[in-house]
């Protein structure tokens, strides 16, 4: 058996700089004390932009944050410009009470440059 | 050793509608407005990064003039939103920043050619022969440069 001569593999997805990252985030509320699949998405933009308020104040809701798409149970993709992600990622992580006293938790399930990425999740995979 | 790097920001707080008047609040009073700002304006992560430096080093009510001193890091998040104040107490107010810089010594380098500057329009505007002497005086007296930075390094200190 001949040796082959080593084989030099490298996979380069991209090395530009993407304008933007999407998260696919997940609402949830404490003891279900109100149903997340009621939520229109005006309501469910208010709460996303009151997070970010909290953390990031006037200036820093100032960025353009986009809902692309809501799902049953509080699922959404969210598109946000990428210097500003890790800020907005954090600011939606502490959230925590409602306007109304109501506790609820943004989950931030996936993030990526490329919004394909988001379509499968490999911790489902079985 | 490490030193811990701040910026100054000299600014001029204009009350609408009395060009020459003072202004009377106090210097825990503008700290808190500004502080206010910070956290409407950055939220809580504005505010937990420049609580620990935030101060106003100085205060001249009737000059106008402030000194405000804060983390160089997070310096733009003061500089923003030092112009969204617009009311200290009951007293509306805008602020103009006129200089940024690295030191203390600086900015009052800076703050002395900026009222250097101002002389002709003020003699210009003078009413009396009395006023117009005062100004003259004032003059002569700025010409000697090199006393007057140490004065008002002395003054706040």
């Amino acid at each position: 058996m001949e040796v082959q001569e080593e084989v030099k593999s490298s996979l380069l997805i991209s090395d530009k700089h993407h304008p933007f990252v999407y998260l696919k985030i997940q609402l949830t509320f404490e003891n279900g004390e109100e149903d997340v699949n009621e939520l229109t998405p005006v309501q469910f933009k208010f709460l996303v932009m009151q997070a970010i308020k909290e953390t990031l104040g006037e200036i820093g809701a100032s960025t353009p944050v986009d809902i692309l798409k809501l799902w049953d149970e509080g699922l959404a993709i969210l598109r946000v410009p990428s210097i500003e992600a890790e800020k907005i990622w954090a600011a939606l992580t502490l959230y925590s009470t409602t306007a109304t006293q109501k506790k609820c938790a943004f989950r931030v399930l996936q993030a990526s440059a490329f919004l394909l990425a988001l379509s499968v999740n490999s911790r489902d995979l079985r | 050793m490490v030193r811990f790097k701040n910026r100054y920001a000299l600014c001029e707080v204009i009350v609408p509608g009395q060009e020459n008047g003072s202004i009377n609040f106090t210097k825990s009073k503008l700290y808190r407005a500004i502080k206010q700002s910070i956290i409407s304006n950055h939220g809580d992560y504005g505010i937990g990064a420049l609580d620990q430096s935030l101060r106003v080093i100085y205060i001249n009510t009737g000059t106008r003039i402030v000194l405000i001193r804060a983390e160089r890091k997070y310096f733009h998040m003061v500089t923003s939103a030092i112009i969204f104040i617009r009311k200290i107490g009951l007293h509306d107010v805008i602020f103009k920043t006129l200089h940024v810089g690295g030191s203390i010594r600086q900015c009052f380098k800076f703050l002395i050619k900026y009222h250097q500057k101002s002389f002709p329009s003020m003699y210009q505007s003078c009413q009396t022969e009395d006023d117009k002497i005062k100004v003259l005086e004032s003059i002569i007296d700025a010409c000697d440069a090199s006393t007057s930075v140490k004065a008002l390094m002395d003054k706040i200190s």
